[in-house]
């Protein structure tokens, strides 16, 4: 009888070869790995979603000022539907504004969305602000 | 003779084509499988079609029609491509009437649409023609490696059906991680419940019960996230994600995948 039949064949003793106990070893570690980090978070995240915007490159493209921001949270829980806004001011007066929508930001993840303005953001003499407007918290 | 030939390469289409679209339908319907396959990331696309035809071969291989022929691997690569060829058959005509693809979109977009949506067809198509063959399905070898190998399939083939749907990334927000962690822990049981019951199908009753938890349902539990985990980084759900949203989401997509890989073995 081969190794193969026995696995199927209930009535020799069971059997298991140091590979599969190799295997068996290395899948109960990563599911302890993955229980724990788990449980290191249901401890820390703590609070509802905080939400942080920061400009990322801005490039000059057809539509205009193509100005990627990257939104994160680091609060405990997921914001939904962020609206991300941002607002070109000149000696403090509105020159223009943009907005977009970022549909989930989990806690500890960041995303990227584009703000696109007519105007250029990084311009010397005009200041850009950007912020979250509002968000659904889950 | 030809005639026989024809008629028997006939059924063998149409028996694909039914099960590409037994299998795949509710994809082909699913919102997130169009916009997936138009936006998400190209390398990312061909290597899921890539492993989706390698899975294809291998699933040919164990539990195709030719099982029992021995080893001919022409054989089932010629399976492999008519399960293929079904598949995006499938795709092609159903997305086209139900006017996803319509004149308007560019050729690329076609292109990758239909070569997503026809992947779970294809693994249908294949799953079709040796389930419903008329000699019934064979089985082939009975090792370890090849128990892991058909759970890793039952994972991707129930996981398939709602891996794409944005509701894995609305479920895994909800979810605080007590509530994940309590989600791993019914995960682990309803998998134990499945290889049990196939042990007990079996009649085996001498082996420990520490050594067939930890060598099916643990391991078997980890292929399942394995798989849950590349089709969510496939399909971006895992672009800017920290580690626990990564693995929340992953937890939330093992519930179907795990319950399919311990049902495979049951039914496979």
């Amino acid at each position: 009888m081969t190794d193969d039949d026995r696995t199927r064949d209930d009535q020799s003793p069971p059997s298991t070869s140091p590979g599969e106990w190799v295997i068996g070893a290395l899948g109960a570690l990563l599911v302890a790995a993955m229980v724990s980090v788990l449980a290191h978070q249901a401890v820390t995240w703590d609070g509802p979603a905080r939400l942080e915007v920061t400009v990322g490159e801005v490039h000059e493209a057809e539509g205009g000022y193509v100005t990627s921001v990257v939104v994160e949270n680091t609060g405990g829980r997921t914001a939904e539907s962020a609206r991300i806004t941002g607002a070109i001011t000149h000696d403090g007066t509105l020159v223009e504004s943009a907005a977009t929508t970022v549909s989930y930001v989990p806690p500890d993840s960041r995303r990227e969305a584009v703000l696109v303005f007519a105007t250029d953001p990084v311009r010397t003499g005009v200041a850009l602000a950007v912020g979250v407007s509002g968000y659904t918290s889950m | 003779m030809s005639d026989s030939a024809s008629s028997h390469l006939a059924r063998g289409l149409g028996r694909a084509f039914g099960g590409a679209l037994l299998f795949a339908l509710p994809l082909f319907m699913t919102m997130e499988m169009w916009q997936l396959g138009a936006g998400m990331g190209r390398g990312r696309l061909v290597l899921l079609c890539l492993l989706t035809v390698v899975l294809t071969y291998v699933l040919e291989r164990h539990l195709g029609l030719r099982g029992d022929e021995g080893a001919r691997p022409l054989a089932s690569v010629v399976d492999t491509a008519i399960a293929l060829a079904a598949g995006v058959a499938a795709a092609a005509v159903v997305l086209a009437l139900l006017a996803v693809l319509t004149p308007i979109s560019t050729m690329e977009e076609t292109v990758a649409v239909v070569a997503l949506c026809g992947l779970p067809a294809t693994i249908g198509a294949s799953f079709a023609r040796s389930q419903l063959g008329s000699q019934g399905h064979r089985r082939r070898g009975d090792g370890y490696r090849r128990e892991l190998f058909l759970m890793a399939a039952g994972a991707t083939v129930f996981a398939a059906n709602v891996a794409p749907t944005e509701e894995i990334v609305l479920l895994a927000g909800r979810m605080e991680p007590v509530r994940t962690l309590g989600l791993v822990g019914l995960e682990l049981v309803l998998m134990h419940v499945f290889v049990y019951a196939v042990d007990f199908k079996g009649g085996s009753s001498g082996r420990g019960f520490g050594r067939v938890f930890l060598l099916y349902t643990v391991v078997g539990y980890v292929l399942a996230c394995a798989v849950s985990a590349y089709l969510l980084w496939s399909f971006g759900r895992f672009d800017g994600m920290g580690l626990g949203a990564v693995l929340m989401k992953t937890v939330v997509l093992a519930l179907p995948a795990s319950i399919g890989a311990a049902a495979a073995r049951l039914i496979l």
